[in-house]
Parts: C-alpha cells; sequence; structure tokens
C-alpha cells in the first residue's frame, strides 16, 4: 500500500480492528483503552478509522448493466462456437459456417446434374414413343 | 452450502443454459459491483465480469462443496480483478480518469465547494469519485479486503476463505487500508 504506515504492529491494528467493530472480549478492550490513554496519535488515528468506515458504507451499489447476462452469452457463443453449452438443440449446435458450407455444395450438386441432363432438368429422360402403326397397304389396282 | 446452490452447482456441472442464465441473474449486480469498485471502470468492470462468469461455468467441476458458492464466485471474481489490475498497470493502461461518465459528468458539473463534512456529503457524486479514487490509490490486496468487508459487507471468516489470509492479517490490512483511504479523502478535501 502506498500510504498507509501507521507505526502500529499487526496485533495491534488487528485489536484496533476488532475495537471499531466492537468485537473485543472485555480484557482485549482494558488493553486498548490503555493504549489509546496513553496516545493521542492513536486516538486520532481510530476516529480516522471510523470516519472512513462511515464513508465507505455509504457507497451506492454498482448496478450492473442489464444486458450482461446476452453479452456473456455473446462472448461465450463467439469463443465456442456453439459448443460450449450441453442440451441444445441441432441448429444451435452446429456452427452457423458449417451450414454454409454444406448449402454451397448441394446447390454445386444440383446445379452439376441439371448441366448434365440432356432434358434440362432433374427429371428423367421420357422413353421414345412407340412408333405409329403402319398402316394397311392400299389395294393395287388391277 | 444451501440446497438450492448444491443444485444450481449440479446443473452447472451438466451444461444447462438455463442454469447459467439463473446464475448470471443473481449474481450479476454483486459480482459487478466488485469488480466495479476494484477496477474503478465501468468497461474494464463489465468486461471482467463476464470472465468470471465464464471462468466459473467452466471451472464448475474444481469447485469443492465444502465452501459456500458465493465465496467461491468472489474467490475467482477477486483474482480476476488482481489479475487485471496488474495487466492494467502493466501496460500503463489506468489513469485516473477511468471513472465513468456519469460520475465524470457530474464531477465536471460544477466545482465541489468546500466539503468540511465529508460523512454528509458523501451522498453527493462527487464525494463517490473522491473515494474510488482514494479505493484505487490502495494495492490490489488492501483494496479487495476492504470492498469485501466494507462494501459488500462479507464477515471476516468469509474474507479469509476468498483470500486465503489469516484472519489476523486481514483485521490489519482492513484498519491500515481505512486508515489510508481516511488520509486520501483529507488530503483530496485539503
Amino acid at each position: 500500500m502506498t500510504d498507509a504506515a501507521p507505526a502500529t504492529d499487526e496485533r495491534l491494528q488487528a485489536m484496533l480492528f476488532d475495537y471499531v467493530e466492537g468485537t473485543l472480549s472485555a480484557e482485549e478492550r482494558a488493553e486498548v483503552d490503555a493504549a489509546l490513554a496513553a496516545d493521542p496519535v492513536l486516538r486520532a488515528e481510530l476516529e480516522e478509522v471510523r470516519d472512513s468506515t462511515k464513508l465507505l458504507k455509504s457507497l451506492p451499489p454498482a448496478a450492473a448493466p442489464t444486458d450482461l447476462g446476452k453479452t456473456v452469452e455473446a462472448t461465450i457463443a463467439r469463443r465456442s462456437a456453439g459448443r460450449f453449452f450441453g442440451r441444445r438443440t441441432l441448429g444451435d449446435r452446429v456452427p452457423f459456417g458449417v451450414l454454409f458450407v454444406i448449402a454451397i455444395i448441394a446447390l454445386v450438386v444440383i446445379l452439376g446434374l441439371l448441366w448434365s441432363s440432356p432434358t434440362g432438368s432433374l427429371k428423367r429422360d421420357r422413353p421414345a414413343p412407340p412408333p405409329p402403326p403402319s398402316e394397311p397397304a392400299a389395294p393395287h389396282p388391277r | 452450502m444451501s440446497a438450492r446452490d448444491r443444485e444450481l452447482v449440479r446443473r452447472l456441472r451438466e451444461r444447462d443454459e438455463r442454469a447459467f442464465r439463473e446464475l448470471v441473474a443473481e449474481h450479476r449486480d454483486r459480482v459487478y459491483n466488485l469488480t466495479y469498485r476494484m477496477l474503478g471502470n465501468r468497461a474494464e468492470a463489465e468486461d471482467v465480469a463476464q470472465e468470471v462468469f465464464i471462468t466459473v461455468f467452466k471451472t464448475v467441476d474444481s469447485f469443492r462443496e465444502e465452501a459456500k458458492f458465493s465465496t467461491w464466485l468472489y474467490r475467482v471474481a477477486v483474482n480476476h480483478c488482481k489479475n487485471r489490475i496488474k495487466y492494467l498497470a502493466r501496460r500503463h493502461d489506468r489513469s485516473k480518469d477511468e471513472l465513468d461518465e456519469n460520475a465524470g459528468s457530474v464531477a465536471e458539473a460544477g466545482p465541489p465547494g468546500p466539503m468540511r463534512r465529508p460523512d454528509r456529503a458523501v451522498e453527493g457524486a462527487q464525494m463517490e469519485v473522491v473515494l474510488q479514487e482514494a479505493i484505487n490509490s490502495l494495492d490490489e490486496e488492501h483494496r479487495a479486503v476492504v470492498i469485501l468487508r466494507e462494501i459488500e459487507d462479507l464477515s471476516i471468516e468469509e474474507i479469509c476463505e476468498i483470500t486465503g489470509l489469516p484472519d489476523g492479517t486481514v483485521k490489519s490490512r482492513l484498519h491500515r487500508a481505512r486508515l489510508a483511504l481516511r488520509k486520501k479523502i483529507t488530503r483530496h478535501m485539503a
């Protein structure tokens, strides 16, 4: 710490803390009272500590941004590509990039089939219609 | 640990997304308040709060159910804050003007004027700025204990569990931190 440095040892500092908090035993309290009576600097120090406590207790709580939860989830989704949580739907688990690549491949395959089809569609070639029945030969004129 | 916390931890271990949402909803204000007071900057506080929740979710398997869940959560949060403070100090990226825009704008709204009774004036945003600057001037160890005690209102036993420090050390640090804060505030008022 940069600025503390009271000229007291750790045990006395801990006792002074308990003194301010009111958690000392009667015997220890008498010991601190005696030290305070003999040392005006220590008395002033104690008042400063009490002031400080009051000021700190009066600090208002800082409320979290309301969208903190969503921000956290977005960060998780970004970092883990949807693999962070269990029990999610297929759409959530499969990364969007994979779906996009699959869609492109499917499109290429369909276009390839269309291009190679003689009919220009995905329908099968129709079988050739049967030849029309031959007409009966006209009788030869005699 | 309460039955509710135990159930939440069980669901978190199953990677239940709804449990994660409940965790964030229930603890976000306390975690954010801690990170904000530790870092003195809203953007940093939000970023670290995010990291705290992500770490908790990722490492919940390592949580031993001997302590309260909130104690473990605070420990994760304090460690993240200390790391961020060190990181920012290394990068010389911290400045004294990093209080949030609201507090800053209030501070700029007018001259602070004489404050002969700071205990009464603390309700004002200006005193909040002064107090936050005083907190920022403490090293991260003293900052952590004073925030856990005075702002988060935790018991000495809980602070010992969170920081891993013995009882006497926590108390003496609290005493020194309180004294240092008062001196800084007095100097600022003068």
